[in-house]
């Protein structure tokens, strides 16, 4: 056990804004270490003036600096650490200059090939500056060679500086510029396609610079039936390059985290070699054992961790890796050691030998917890939602919002004309009215919107501000931006297949995504299923199950005479399908059930209309779940509310999904339903298809079964686990790993 | 005296104005504008995009819910009887989807009793006054009608109707509110 008190474990002296090769290795060190639980102290050594071009840190740094293990010493700061690892590449500054002190227990200087190629041109001043900057770090000082596998063919001048300034060399060469994250646990063994090739590629960061002709890019990613092309991240460039998206190409504007499981070749398209050294992509690629293939001249820098090829030969080697299997599953192998060598955890082998292996640090304060703003004694939380076709937003947001602790006071800003319903639960409101409100074009209405949130988080100044929505609005982020509004997204899954996932990269925007669990998970395929940047919850809905009126409260409440049974009719609120026609149908055919049934409908607080029916009983309730054990079944629309409603309440129900909506996918919750045994599933609204349904679900023991199966799947609401993190996020802000 | 400062009255008691009274002295009820640049939902009036329209701020502020029936149905008839107007209401009522049925854009504003429980030392005359002036600036308002306890004033409807250059008499188109 040591006798000094740490101030941190590990000073790490970098340029904040190097080049993309020494970056990747800052950046994978910087990761790795807060990962393994040490302290860091990050001590910025970009040279002013000296590198224009890379004069904004790039945010993928600045995210780490979130990282609760990792902060930036300001000058004057003085540290005392375990070891100090010194990025030297020539473009930074000495570690004098930064005005940081930092007292080490031992220190690695990590040099790059243009300091050798000083020193080995017998630039004393350079050498000498460089001896003395590395001797006030500390004691039993080392030194590693560099990094940028550019530097690879200066490594005996590096060896010789190494030895003229009087250091212990590492035994490994410092190139651990793969992430370990990104490592596969095993390497491919065949092709994912035995037909047809998939190659493709993703992008860490913004759209590449990509060639200037289109036949640059079909040579690499080519538009016939016979390739399976993929594409992950931004593209919009490239598709305005090619006119239009081939048919054969799925592109997707985000990027998941496994998504590189859907590859079996990779290629930078790009052409510039220098960005292809740069780009982190291609070392992810070749962790995760897909084929990479790159220019000739890119050898040098990636060994045998990729395969080689011309513009014009990408396709022939392709093709040939993807017939001949052993071929593949090598080249598989041979990338994903290459990749395991240069992992970044093994830095932590070469802290082990210099004694640092654990965190020893006291940290003497905590990251400043979050206070109020405005010196109010309670946070504020926004619950803002965007229109939507039915009450699914709101719904959601009112189920956290009754669930927020004392010390946190929600105000609900809606674009949906149904907030007042909110005031109901006693919360606060604004309305903002919505671009198909307005009628303005998108334009306007983005201007518009933008100057509306603004104004009323100026006046209301949240801490915190919760959107229930699929697309957040540049307006809303915006306005939120401006007035330093912090911002969590509540964003459902359950896309349609298909659904652009370009919403997605709005993520980056939010501290923290708390997403709504589904009950029929087991059949979303949309977007939100290739990411796994949320933190899920069990389904929410506004009441608890212990809320609910019992069935007699809630039957004499309805007024329902004994012998009777109820029925209740909710197709939601019609805003985007025409519900009237599929409600007189299914009205229709249950009053052709006769007695005992006596029917119920809801009147949705955002239909447009209101429909009446003779014999009907018309509910203007909210919520309608509140009264769920008055009914026998339900006949209800697959929104995320009615579904979980429903379920929650197990109340057996013929579901009739809107295939209409623009994102949810109705359909597969009603499919999973009627799959699970909880409901019966009708996609097409007909008289005879819904009177075939209710005719099954009435028979004897029918609606029995479906209730104690429902009883089985039941699973506890997800809305106090939602209401928690929101919370947590609130007081205590992101914590980041 | 301003109507946005409080002031005592003979008996001592806080003379508080209501939302009409603040509207009226927050935004002149003529701009010196006939048309508006800022295009939105026209309701009953023929095109979003009809240059020609003048904008009409209807100010619902602590209005009852039958006064608030009828201005909209005297709001209506105005608008389709002379097809010259393009209507935003100006509310912090909660009957937002009563509005829709007309078609019409909402500007809602925070009531005085949300705001008073948001944030007890900001006067709500004060807030709706900033509000107001930047909403008619925002949506390029030409015209501000306010409607009262009884809702829209006689006077305030011939002085339209003159703004819009069309005649249409008060008995045309007001309606009482229901009892």
């Amino acid at each position: 056990m040591t006798e000094h008190q740490y101030d941190a474990d590990i000073a790490v002296y970098a340029p904040l804004r190097g080049r993309g090769a020494e970056q990747l290795s800052v950046y994978a060190a910087l990761k790795t270490l807060a990962r393994a639980g040490f302290l860091i102290t990050l001590i910025d050594t970009s040279r002013r003036g000296e590198t224009p071009a890379f004069a904004a840190v790039p945010s993928r740094v600045t995210e780490l600096l979130s990282v609760d293990r990792i902060f930036l010493a300001g000058p004057g700061s003085a540290f005392r650490v375990q070891t100090a690892i010194v990025f030297r590449p020539s473009i930074s500054t000495g570690p004098r200059d930064t005005g940081v002190t930092v007292v080490a227990d031992s220190a690695v200087a990590v040099l790059d090939g243009a300091m050798a190629k000083r020193a080995a041109k017998a630039d004393d001043e350079a050498l000498e500056q460089l001896r003395e900057e590395l001797s006030g770090t500390g004691a039993a000082l080392r030194a590693a060679l560099s990094v940028a596998a550019s530097a690879v063919d200066d490594l005996p001048a590096l060896a010789r500086l190494v030895e003229d300034t009087e250091l212990t060399a590492l035994e490994d060469v410092w190139d651990f510029q793969f992430p370990s994250a990104a490592l596969a646990a095993q390497p491919r063994t065949a092709p994912l396609d035995e037909q047809v090739p998939r190659i493709g590629r993703h992008v860490v960061g913004a759209e590449p610079l990509w060639p200037e002709q289109e036949i640059d890019v079909r040579r690499v990613l080519p538009t016939t039936a016979d390739w399976d092309v993929r594409f992950y991240g931004p593209h919009t460039r490239l598709i305005k390059l090619l006119g239009r998206t081939p048919p054969n190409w799925r592109m997707h504007s985000v990027v998941g985290p496994r998504d590189l499981e859907t590859l079996d070749f990779w290629v930078p398209i790009v052409d510039d070699p220098q960005a292809i050294v740069e780009d982190p992509a291609v070392r992810e690629a070749i962790a995760a054992g897909l084929l990479v293939i790159l220019p000739f001249e890119m050898r040098r820098h990636f060994g045998e961790g990729a395969i080689y090829a011309s513009a014009a030969g990408v396709r022939k080697l392709a093709r040939q890796r993807h017939t001949e299997g052993t071929l593949f599953a090598d080249q598989s192998r041979r990338a994903v050691n290459y990749a395991r060598e240069r992992s970044s955890d093994r830095i932590l082998d070469v802290l082990a030998p210099l004694g640092t292996t654990e965190s020893l640090a006291v940290r003497e304060s905590a990251p400043p917890a979050y206070a109020p703003r405005e010196g109010r004694d309670r946070f504020r939380v926004a619950f803002v939602t965007s229109n939507g076709a039915g009450m699914g937003h709101l719904t959601r947001l009112l189920a956290m919002a009754r669930r927020m602790p004392e010390e946190i006071e929600p105000v609900f800003i809606s674009l949906s004309q149904a907030v007042p319903v909110v005031a109901k639960f006693g919360f606060p409101y604004v309305y903002i009215a919505s671009k198909n409100e307005t009628g303005m074009k998108p334009s306007v209405w983005n201007a518009y919107s933008e100057s509306r949130f603004r104004e009323e988080f100026a006046l209301l100044k949240p801490d915190v501000l919760i959107f229930d929505g699929t697309w957040p609005y540049r307006g809303l982020l915006n306005a939120a931006a401006a007035e330093g509004v912090r911002m969590v997204w509540s964003r459902r899954g359950m896309w349609r297949e298909g659904v652009a996932d370009r919403a997605l990269s709005a993520a980056v925007n939010f501290d923290g995504i708390i997403q709504p669990g589904e009950f029929a998970a087991e059949l979303d395929c949309g977007a939100t299923t290739r990411m796994d940047d949320a933190h899920e919850v069990a389904p929410l809905t506004i009441l608890d199950r212990s809320e609910l009126l019992s069935r007699e409260e809630a039957r004499e409440h309805l007024g329902l005479r004994p012998g009777e049974r109820g029925v209740l009719v909710t197709l939601g609120a019609g805003n985007l399908n025409n519900i009237s026609d599929t409600t007189s149908v299914v009205v229709e055919a249950l009053q052709k059930l006769g007695a005992p049934w006596r029917i119920f409908l809801t009147n949705n607080p955002i239909a447009a209309g209101v429909t009446a029916f003779e014999g009907v009983d018309s509910l203007d309730i909210y919520p309608i779940v509140e009264y769920a054990n008055a009914f026998d079944f339900t006949v209800s629309a697959t929104g995320y509310n009615s579904f979980h409603e429903w379920v929650m309440a197990c109340v057996p129900t013929l579901w009739i999904p809107n295939l209409e909506t623009q994102t949810d996918d109705q359909g597969a919750r009603s499919r999973y339903a009627e799959l699970a045994g909880v409901g019966v599933n009708v996609e097409d609204p007909s008289y005879e298809s819904i009177s075939r349904a209710l005719t099954g679900l009435t028979e004897p023991g029918v609606l029995e079964k479906m209730r104690s199966r429902l009883e089985e799947l039941w699973v506890d609401n997800g809305a106090s686990a939602a209401a928690a993190r929101l919370s947590t996020l609130v007081k205590e802000g992101v914590v980041r790993s | 005296m301003s109507l946005l400062s409080p002031a005592l009255d003979m008996e001592g008691a806080l003379n508080v104005p209501n939302g009409a009274e603040i509207a009226r002295a927050a935004v002149p009820a003529h701009r010196s504008k006939s048309t508006s640049s800022v295009a939105f939902a026209p309701g009953a009036a023929s095109d979003r995009n009809d240059t020609r329209l003048s904008t009409i701020a209807l100010v619902l502020l602590e209005v009852s819910p039958a006064v608030r029936q009828a201005v909209y149905e005297y709001a209506y008839a105005l608008q389709r009887l002379t097809q010259k107007i393009r209507i935003v209401v100006v509310s912090d009522g909660a009957d937002l989807k009563e509005v829709r049925r007309y078609g019409w854009m909402v500007e809602h504003v925070l009531s005085r009793s949300d705001l008073a429980a948001l944030e007890p030392s900001k006067d709500w005359a004060e807030t709706t006054t900033d509000r107001l002036k930047r909403l008619v600036e925002r949506l390029d308002v030409a015209h501000v009608l306010v409607a009262d306890g009884r809702g829209i004033a006689r006077t305030d409807h011939e002085r339209l109707c003159r703004d819009i250059k069309s005649k249409l008499p008060f008995e045309a188109v007001a309606r009482t509110p229901a009892a």
